[in-house]
């Protein structure tokens, strides 16, 4: 059989093959361009390449108190019963041994029924955060190979306090303080919710924008997606293009706000036509308190 | 005897190449939708209705259907020559889509064009 990273090796003069980043709370990697995520848990994912998966990554957070030797094999354990496969240490090779990124990495090689592959642990001593990142290729790891470069690429701390999101032409950072809620990526229609606190941030991707708007403003459009929607949208600037935001009080239930007793609400939506990308990029924070306008600021979507 | 049904991969579906039922018929509309108009037999139960009615039970209706825009870039992709991969690259670059959300819609799309009988599927 031929060596598959072999044949990926590359001359230093040669184009990187690594070009598409991923980034998902808290990891990120460069891939390959033709490669793409075929499943997505908060803490897992599976890549692949026309329905032949690739790469499966899959991460933990430490737990309270801990020993490296317990956690990894807790981590090995879990990872056997839940992949159904078979893991065996493998030497770590020597330009792993000390890499820049401060990482300690544990090779293995994996079996199951019907394939095998190597993969690598990651442990991070500074978030305690341990990633298992494995190929669905048996070929070694030499310095240049495809999968060197992707374990290269890897991160798992935030740049500059912020987490960024990288997947299915999503392209934005948020605050550390902001945790993934819940998520759907329906054809048409990308809904991701993140919770601080009281406050809930909706992020929204639709597309494509020029057959959704081909009949319709971009105000209706947002009225027609959300008609919970209060008053007039008034028109701001973005350094690539112009948003409109809608920001409301709005109680539990119909004109609750208008009661002096209850509760309000506080409903702030953003909504940008993203012509480059043909994609319409909306925002949504919603909380019972009076929040920091400049949390949504912070979330650059659509960038 | 039995009759086993063939189950394909995801990879081999994606393959397959599909093609337009000779009898459909295109019309544009001033909107720019499209509407295809084809021919359908009745279900063996009213054919059976139709018999005790002294009807012809193999005469059969017409049966429209109305495409968008997006669902017009497909039909015009199905050529007989492009496969289901083929097509699907291509609807994502003509509307700048991540292949992922191209797969998804162009494949539910051509699975309800096929149960209807717009298209059939025929394997390379």
């Amino acid at each position: 059989m031929e060596d598959v990273c072999s044949l990926l090796n590359f001359m230093p003069e040669q184009k990187n093959p690594l070009t598409k980043k991923i980034a998902w709370n808290g990891i990120s990697l460069m891939m390959p361009e033709a490669w793409e995520i075929d499943t997505l848990d908060a803490a897992h994912m599976l890549i692949g390449k026309e329905g032949t998966p690739e790469a499966e990554i899959k991460w933990t957070d430490a737990p309270g108190q801990f020993t490296l030797e317990k956690y990894l094999k807790d981590f090995i354990s879990r990872a056997q019963k839940l992949l159904t496969i078979k893991i065996r240490e493998q030497p770590t090779p020597h330009f792993f041994l000390y890499p820049d990124n401060n990482f300690k990495f544990f090779f293995f090689s994996w079996e199951s029924v019907l394939s095998k592959g190597t993969g690598t642990l990651i442990f991070c001593p500074q978030c305690k955060r341990l990633t298992m990142i494995r190929f669905f290729s048996e070929s070694k790891i030499s310095r240049d190979c495809l999968q060197a470069l992707m374990l290269n690429s890897f991160k798992d701390h935030p740049e500059a306090e912020k987490i960024n999101w990288q997947v299915f032409g999503f392209n934005f950072s948020t605050p550390l303080s902001l945790k993934l809620l819940e998520y759907s990526f329906n054809p048409g229609c990308y809904i991701i919710n993140f919770k601080q606190e009281k406050t809930i941030i909706t992020i929204f991707n639709w597309g494509p924008a020029a057959f959704l708007l081909s009949k319709i403003s971009l105000a209706e459009f947002a009225k027609q997606r959300l008609p919970r929607l209060k008053g007039l949208a008034k028109v701001e600037s973005l350094p690539h293009g112009n948003y409109l935001e809608w920001a409301y009080h709005h109680g539990r239930f119909k004109n609750a706000e208008l009661l002096p007793f209850m509760k309000k609400f506080f409903t702030v939506f953003r909504i940008h036509h993203n012509k480059p990308l043909n994609r319409l990029f909306g925002i949504m924070a919603d909380s019972p308190d009076k929040f920091e306008r400049d949390l949504i600021n912070r979330i650059n979507i659509g960038n | 005897m039995s009759q086993s049904k063939k189950t394909l991969k995801k990879n081999d579906a994606l393959l397959c190449i599909p093609e337009k039922n000779i009898l459909v018929e295109e019309t544009f509309l001033t909107s720019g939708d499209m509407i295809l108009s084809f021919p359908v037999g009745y279900k063996p139960f009213f054919r059976k209705i139709q018999k005790i009615m002294r009807k012809n039970p193999e005469k059969s209706f017409t049966r429209k259907i109305q495409l968008d825009s997006l669902g017009i870039d497909v039909w015009k992709l199905i050529n007989g020559k492009n496969n289901v991969r083929a097509i699907v690259k291509k609807f994502a670059d003509i509307h700048r889509l991540n292949y992922k959300e191209a797969e998804l819609s162009v494949t539910l799309f051509l699975r309800s064009m096929g149960e209807k009988g717009l298209i059939g599927i025929k394997e390379p």
